[in-house]
Protein backbone atom coordinates (compact mmCIF):
# COMPACT_ATOMS: atom_id res chain seq x y z
CA UNK A 1 0.00 0.00 0.00
CA UNK A 2 2.73 2.45 0.97
CA UNK A 3 4.73 1.93 -2.19
CA UNK A 4 1.60 2.38 -4.32
CA UNK A 5 0.55 5.45 -2.36
CA UNK A 6 3.98 7.00 -2.84
CA UNK A 7 3.86 6.26 -6.54
CA UNK A 8 0.45 7.93 -6.80
CA UNK A 9 1.75 11.00 -4.96
CA UNK A 10 4.76 11.12 -7.28
CA UNK A 11 2.35 11.25 -10.21
CA UNK A 12 0.52 14.14 -8.53
CA UNK A 13 3.81 15.97 -7.95
CA UNK A 14 4.55 15.54 -11.66
CA UNK A 15 1.08 17.05 -12.27
CA UNK A 16 -0.23 13.91 -13.91
CA UNK A 17 -3.56 14.52 -12.18
CA UNK A 18 -5.56 11.87 -14.00
CA UNK A 19 -2.89 9.24 -13.39
CA UNK A 20 -2.62 10.16 -9.71
CA UNK A 21 -6.40 10.03 -9.19
CA UNK A 22 -6.72 6.66 -10.87
CA UNK A 23 -3.85 5.24 -8.81
CA UNK A 24 -5.30 6.61 -5.56
CA UNK A 25 -8.83 5.35 -6.23
CA UNK A 26 -7.45 1.92 -7.08
CA UNK A 27 -6.08 1.69 -3.50
CA UNK A 28 -9.64 1.55 -2.15
CA UNK A 29 -8.62 3.23 1.10
CA UNK A 30 -10.34 6.17 2.87
CA UNK A 31 -7.15 8.25 3.14
CA UNK A 32 -6.27 7.56 -0.47
CA UNK A 33 -9.85 8.48 -1.39
CA UNK A 34 -9.51 11.89 0.30
CA UNK A 35 -6.18 12.41 -1.42
CA UNK A 36 -7.89 11.64 -4.73
CA UNK A 37 -10.40 14.42 -3.99
CA UNK A 38 -7.56 16.77 -3.18
CA UNK A 39 -5.88 15.83 -6.46
CA UNK A 40 -9.17 16.66 -8.20
CA UNK A 41 -9.16 20.15 -6.67
CA UNK A 42 -5.56 20.71 -7.72
CA UNK A 43 -6.39 19.50 -11.23
CA UNK A 44 -9.18 22.10 -11.46
CA UNK A 45 -6.95 24.89 -10.21
CA UNK A 46 -4.19 23.89 -12.60
CA UNK A 47 -6.61 23.94 -15.53
CA UNK A 48 -8.03 27.32 -14.50
CA UNK A 49 -4.54 28.77 -14.21
CA UNK A 50 -3.58 27.40 -17.61
CA UNK A 51 -6.66 28.91 -19.20
CA UNK A 52 -6.16 32.29 -17.59
CA UNK A 53 -2.50 32.35 -18.62
CA UNK A 54 -3.51 31.52 -22.18
CA UNK A 55 -6.07 34.32 -22.21
CA UNK A 56 -3.59 36.85 -20.80
CA UNK A 57 -0.95 35.78 -23.27
CA UNK A 58 -3.42 36.28 -26.08
CA UNK A 59 -4.56 39.70 -24.90
CA UNK A 60 -1.14 41.07 -24.02
CA UNK A 61 0.51 39.49 -27.06
CA UNK A 62 -2.05 41.05 -29.40
CA UNK A 63 -1.81 44.46 -27.74
CA UNK A 64 1.98 44.47 -27.95
CA UNK A 65 1.80 43.24 -31.55
CA UNK A 66 -0.37 46.25 -32.45
CA UNK A 67 2.02 48.68 -30.78
CA UNK A 68 5.20 47.12 -32.14
CA UNK A 69 3.94 46.70 -35.71
CA UNK A 70 2.55 50.23 -35.90
CA UNK A 71 5.51 51.94 -34.21
CA UNK A 72 7.94 50.10 -36.43
CA UNK A 73 5.83 51.09 -39.41
CA UNK A 74 5.99 54.77 -38.47
CA UNK A 75 9.74 54.60 -37.79
CA UNK A 76 10.34 52.83 -41.13
CA UNK A 77 8.21 55.42 -42.92
CA UNK A 78 5.73 52.76 -44.05
CA UNK A 79 2.85 54.13 -41.97
CA UNK A 80 1.73 57.69 -41.25
CA UNK A 81 1.68 58.72 -37.58
CA UNK A 82 -1.97 59.83 -37.77
CA UNK A 83 -3.96 60.67 -34.65
CA UNK A 84 -6.06 57.54 -35.27
CA UNK A 85 -3.03 55.33 -35.39
CA UNK A 86 -1.58 56.80 -32.22
CA UNK A 87 -4.94 56.42 -30.47
CA UNK A 88 -5.04 52.76 -31.59
CA UNK A 89 -1.64 52.16 -30.01
CA UNK A 90 -2.72 53.89 -26.82
CA UNK A 91 -5.88 51.76 -26.65
CA UNK A 92 -3.83 48.61 -27.20
CA UNK A 93 -1.53 49.53 -24.32
CA UNK A 94 -4.53 50.32 -22.14
CA UNK A 95 -6.02 46.89 -22.82
CA UNK A 96 -2.67 45.25 -22.01
CA UNK A 97 -2.77 47.23 -18.75
CA UNK A 98 -6.26 45.92 -17.98
CA UNK A 99 -5.13 42.38 -18.65
CA UNK A 100 -2.26 42.84 -16.23
CA UNK A 101 -4.61 44.31 -13.64
CA UNK A 102 -6.77 41.19 -13.81
CA UNK A 103 -3.80 39.32 -12.35
CA UNK A 104 -4.56 41.07 -9.06
CA UNK A 105 -2.52 43.36 -6.84
CA UNK A 106 1.18 42.59 -6.39
CA UNK B 1 -0.55 30.27 -61.57
CA UNK B 2 1.46 32.60 -63.77
CA UNK B 3 4.61 34.29 -62.63
CA UNK B 4 4.02 37.70 -64.16
CA UNK B 5 1.29 38.77 -61.78
CA UNK B 6 1.82 40.13 -58.29
CA UNK B 7 2.10 37.53 -55.58
CA UNK B 8 -1.06 37.52 -53.49
CA UNK B 9 -0.99 37.29 -49.73
CA UNK B 10 -4.11 36.67 -47.66
CA UNK B 11 -3.77 38.16 -44.17
CA UNK B 12 -6.26 36.82 -41.61
CA UNK B 13 -6.35 38.55 -38.23
CA UNK B 14 -9.21 40.05 -36.26
CA UNK B 15 -7.13 43.04 -35.14
CA UNK B 16 -7.47 45.69 -37.89
CA UNK B 17 -4.41 47.55 -36.59
CA UNK B 18 -2.25 44.46 -37.09
CA UNK B 19 -3.70 43.88 -40.57
CA UNK B 20 -3.03 47.54 -41.50
CA UNK B 21 0.62 47.37 -40.52
CA UNK B 22 1.21 44.02 -42.25
CA UNK B 23 -0.59 45.26 -45.35
CA UNK B 24 1.57 48.40 -45.53
CA UNK B 25 4.80 46.42 -45.28
CA UNK B 26 3.74 43.70 -47.71
CA UNK B 27 2.45 46.19 -50.29
CA UNK B 28 5.68 48.15 -50.08
CA UNK B 29 7.47 44.91 -50.94
CA UNK B 30 5.29 44.45 -54.01
CA UNK B 31 2.75 41.96 -52.74
CA UNK B 32 -0.96 42.21 -53.43
CA UNK B 33 -2.72 41.96 -50.07
CA UNK B 34 -6.24 40.86 -49.18
CA UNK B 35 -7.42 40.72 -45.61
CA UNK B 36 -10.11 38.97 -43.57
CA UNK B 37 -11.04 39.24 -39.92
CA UNK B 38 -13.13 36.13 -39.46
CA UNK B 39 -12.93 32.47 -40.39
CA UNK B 40 -15.96 32.69 -42.67
CA UNK B 41 -14.66 35.76 -44.47
CA UNK B 42 -11.22 34.16 -44.80
CA UNK B 43 -12.53 31.01 -46.50
CA UNK B 44 -14.62 33.15 -48.90
CA UNK B 45 -11.71 35.40 -49.74
CA UNK B 46 -9.44 32.40 -50.16
CA UNK B 47 -11.70 30.92 -52.81
CA UNK B 48 -12.04 34.24 -54.60
CA UNK B 49 -8.42 35.34 -54.81
CA UNK B 50 -6.52 32.03 -54.65
CA UNK B 51 -3.63 33.48 -52.67
CA UNK B 52 0.00 32.42 -53.07
CA UNK B 53 0.49 32.53 -49.32
CA UNK B 54 -1.60 32.95 -46.19
CA UNK B 55 -0.73 34.66 -42.91
CA UNK B 56 -3.18 33.18 -40.42
CA UNK B 57 -3.89 34.27 -36.89
CA UNK B 58 -4.91 31.22 -34.90
CA UNK B 59 -7.45 32.78 -32.56
CA UNK B 60 -10.36 34.21 -34.56
CA UNK B 61 -13.80 35.27 -33.30
CA UNK B 62 -15.60 32.44 -35.09
CA UNK B 63 -12.99 29.72 -35.10
CA UNK B 64 -9.35 29.00 -35.59
CA UNK B 65 -6.82 29.82 -38.29
CA UNK B 66 -6.08 26.11 -38.27
CA UNK B 67 -9.63 25.54 -39.56
CA UNK B 68 -8.74 27.62 -42.61
CA UNK B 69 -5.75 25.37 -43.27
CA UNK B 70 -7.96 22.32 -42.98
CA UNK B 71 -10.65 23.79 -45.21
CA UNK B 72 -8.23 24.79 -47.96
CA UNK B 73 -6.37 21.50 -47.82
CA UNK B 74 -9.59 19.55 -48.12
CA UNK B 75 -10.15 21.44 -51.37
CA UNK B 76 -6.97 19.85 -52.61
CA UNK B 77 -4.71 22.88 -52.74
CA UNK B 78 -1.61 23.26 -50.65
CA UNK B 79 -1.15 26.98 -50.17
CA UNK B 80 1.91 27.96 -48.16
CA UNK B 81 0.84 29.28 -44.77
CA UNK B 82 2.51 31.08 -41.89
CA UNK B 83 0.65 31.00 -38.60
CA UNK B 84 0.51 33.95 -36.21
CA UNK B 85 -0.06 33.28 -32.54
CA UNK B 86 0.29 34.93 -29.17
CA UNK B 87 0.03 31.61 -27.39
CA UNK B 88 3.08 29.40 -27.05
CA UNK B 89 0.97 26.34 -26.29
CA UNK B 90 -0.60 26.63 -29.73
CA UNK B 91 2.78 26.18 -31.35
CA UNK B 92 2.69 22.49 -30.45
CA UNK B 93 -0.60 22.15 -32.24
CA UNK B 94 0.72 23.90 -35.33
CA UNK B 95 3.69 21.63 -35.77
CA UNK B 96 2.26 18.58 -34.04
CA UNK B 97 -0.95 18.09 -35.93
CA UNK B 98 0.72 17.65 -39.31
CA UNK B 99 -1.38 20.47 -40.65
CA UNK B 100 1.24 21.56 -43.09
CA UNK B 101 1.81 25.12 -41.93
CA UNK B 102 5.19 26.17 -43.26
CA UNK B 103 6.23 28.43 -40.44
CA UNK B 104 4.89 30.25 -37.43
CA UNK B 105 5.51 33.63 -35.82
CA UNK B 106 4.68 34.52 -32.24
CA UNK B 107 3.16 37.85 -31.27
CA UNK B 108 4.40 40.45 -30.73
CA UNK B 109 6.46 40.42 -33.91
CA UNK B 110 8.43 42.75 -36.10
CA UNK B 111 6.60 43.31 -39.41
CA UNK B 112 9.97 43.35 -41.17
CA UNK B 113 10.58 39.86 -39.82
CA UNK B 114 7.18 38.79 -41.13
CA UNK B 115 8.05 40.04 -44.61
CA UNK B 116 11.36 38.14 -44.48
CA UNK B 117 9.54 34.93 -43.51
CA UNK B 118 6.96 35.45 -46.25
CA UNK B 119 9.75 35.76 -48.80
CA UNK B 120 11.54 32.69 -47.45
CA UNK B 121 8.42 30.50 -47.54
CA UNK B 122 7.53 31.72 -51.04
CA UNK B 123 11.05 31.02 -52.25
CA UNK B 124 10.82 27.45 -50.96
CA UNK B 125 7.42 26.99 -52.55
CA UNK B 126 8.70 28.34 -55.88
CA UNK B 127 11.68 25.99 -55.82
CA UNK B 128 9.31 23.12 -55.12
CA UNK B 129 6.89 24.06 -57.88
CA UNK B 130 9.27 25.28 -60.55
CA UNK B 131 12.05 22.69 -60.39
CA UNK B 132 13.03 21.60 -63.90
CA UNK B 133 11.36 18.36 -64.83
CA UNK B 134 13.91 15.69 -65.50
CA UNK B 135 12.83 12.13 -66.02
CA UNK B 136 13.72 9.63 -63.35
CA UNK B 137 14.66 12.12 -60.67
CA UNK B 138 13.53 9.79 -57.93
CA UNK B 139 15.41 8.46 -54.96
CA UNK B 140 14.34 4.90 -54.17
CA UNK B 141 15.19 3.10 -50.95
CA UNK B 142 13.43 -0.21 -50.43
CA UNK B 143 9.67 0.60 -50.61
CA UNK B 144 10.28 4.32 -50.19
CA UNK B 145 10.34 6.61 -53.24
CA UNK B 146 11.21 10.28 -53.04
CA UNK B 147 10.07 11.86 -56.29
CA UNK B 148 12.10 15.04 -56.44
CA UNK B 149 10.31 16.28 -59.58
CA UNK B 150 6.79 15.79 -58.28
CA UNK B 151 7.84 16.77 -54.73
CA UNK B 152 6.10 13.67 -53.55
CA UNK B 153 7.00 10.81 -51.24
CA UNK B 154 5.53 7.40 -51.87
CA UNK B 155 5.59 4.29 -49.75
CA UNK B 156 4.88 1.15 -51.78
CA UNK B 157 3.45 3.42 -54.48
CA UNK B 158 1.08 5.25 -52.14
CA UNK B 159 1.44 9.03 -51.57
CA UNK B 160 2.58 9.58 -47.98
CA UNK B 161 1.28 13.18 -47.90
CA UNK B 162 4.38 14.84 -46.45
CA UNK B 163 4.55 18.61 -45.92
CA UNK B 164 7.04 20.82 -47.76
CA UNK B 165 9.34 20.94 -44.76
CA UNK B 166 9.17 17.21 -44.15
CA UNK B 167 10.03 16.64 -47.79
CA UNK B 168 13.17 18.76 -47.53
CA UNK B 169 14.36 16.94 -44.41
CA UNK B 170 13.73 13.54 -45.93
CA UNK B 171 15.38 14.46 -49.19
CA UNK B 172 18.65 15.53 -47.56
CA UNK B 173 18.80 12.32 -45.53
CA UNK B 174 17.83 10.13 -48.48
CA UNK B 175 20.42 11.69 -50.77
CA UNK B 176 23.03 10.55 -48.27
CA UNK B 177 21.87 7.08 -47.19
CA UNK B 178 23.79 5.59 -44.31
CA UNK B 179 25.34 8.92 -43.36
CA UNK B 180 24.58 10.17 -39.84
CA UNK B 181 23.64 13.86 -39.58
CA UNK B 182 23.79 15.85 -36.38
CA UNK B 183 20.86 18.21 -36.03
CA UNK B 184 23.14 21.15 -36.78
CA UNK B 185 24.61 19.45 -39.86
CA UNK B 186 21.13 18.62 -41.08
CA UNK B 187 20.06 22.24 -40.69
CA UNK B 188 23.18 23.36 -42.57
CA UNK B 189 22.42 20.94 -45.38
CA UNK B 190 18.89 22.33 -45.56
CA UNK B 191 20.21 25.89 -45.89
CA UNK B 192 17.42 26.86 -43.58
CA UNK B 193 17.27 30.57 -42.94
CA UNK B 194 15.24 30.70 -39.74
CA UNK B 195 15.74 29.52 -36.17
CA UNK B 196 12.22 28.10 -36.39
CA UNK B 197 13.45 24.94 -37.88
CA UNK B 198 15.87 23.89 -35.18
CA UNK B 199 13.16 23.93 -32.54
CA UNK B 200 10.91 21.64 -34.49
CA UNK B 201 13.33 19.28 -36.25
CA UNK B 202 12.67 16.33 -33.93
CA UNK B 203 8.95 16.74 -34.41
CA UNK B 204 9.30 16.78 -38.18
CA UNK B 205 11.25 13.52 -37.95
CA UNK B 206 8.52 12.01 -35.76
CA UNK B 207 5.84 13.13 -38.19
CA UNK B 208 7.82 11.67 -41.09
CA UNK B 209 8.12 8.37 -39.28
CA UNK B 210 4.37 8.25 -38.78
CA UNK B 211 3.90 8.81 -42.50
CA UNK B 212 6.55 6.55 -44.01
CA UNK B 213 7.41 3.87 -41.48
CA UNK B 214 5.46 0.61 -41.30
CA UNK B 215 6.14 0.73 -37.54
CA UNK B 216 7.07 4.27 -36.41
CA UNK B 217 8.43 2.98 -33.08
CA UNK B 218 10.83 0.66 -34.90
CA UNK B 219 11.94 2.76 -37.83
CA UNK B 220 13.12 0.97 -40.89
CA UNK B 221 14.20 4.10 -42.79
CA UNK B 222 14.78 7.03 -40.47
CA UNK B 223 17.15 5.81 -37.79
CA UNK B 224 18.11 7.70 -34.67
CA UNK B 225 21.86 7.70 -34.15
CA UNK B 226 22.18 8.06 -30.42
CA UNK B 227 24.27 11.00 -29.32
CA UNK B 228 24.48 12.26 -32.89
CA UNK B 229 21.20 12.75 -34.73
CA UNK B 230 19.59 10.93 -37.62
CA UNK B 231 20.41 8.88 -40.68
CA UNK B 232 18.62 7.19 -43.56
CA UNK B 233 19.16 3.43 -43.85
CA UNK B 234 21.87 2.48 -46.30
CA UNK B 235 20.77 1.37 -49.75
CA UNK B 236 20.66 -2.37 -50.38
CA UNK B 237 23.30 -3.65 -52.73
Amino acid sequence: MNAELLRALDLATARDWAGARTALLRLDDPVAGRLAELVGVLDHQDEARRRSTARLRHEIGNALAIVQANLEGVIDGVLEPTADRLAGMRDALASAGLALESLGKP
Amino acid sequence: MTDNRLKRVLVVDDEPEIVDALRAYLEREGFEVSAAGTLADAVDTYRRIEPDLMLLDITLPDGSGLDILRATQSEGRRTPAIMLTARAEEVDRIVGLELGADDYITKPFSPREVVARVRAVMRRAAVAAGAPRRAGNTIAIKDLEIDVDAHEVRVSGRDAGVTATEFRVLRVLAENPGQAFSRAALLDALHDDGSIFERTLDRHINNLRKKIEPDPDNPEYLHTVYGVGYKMRARER
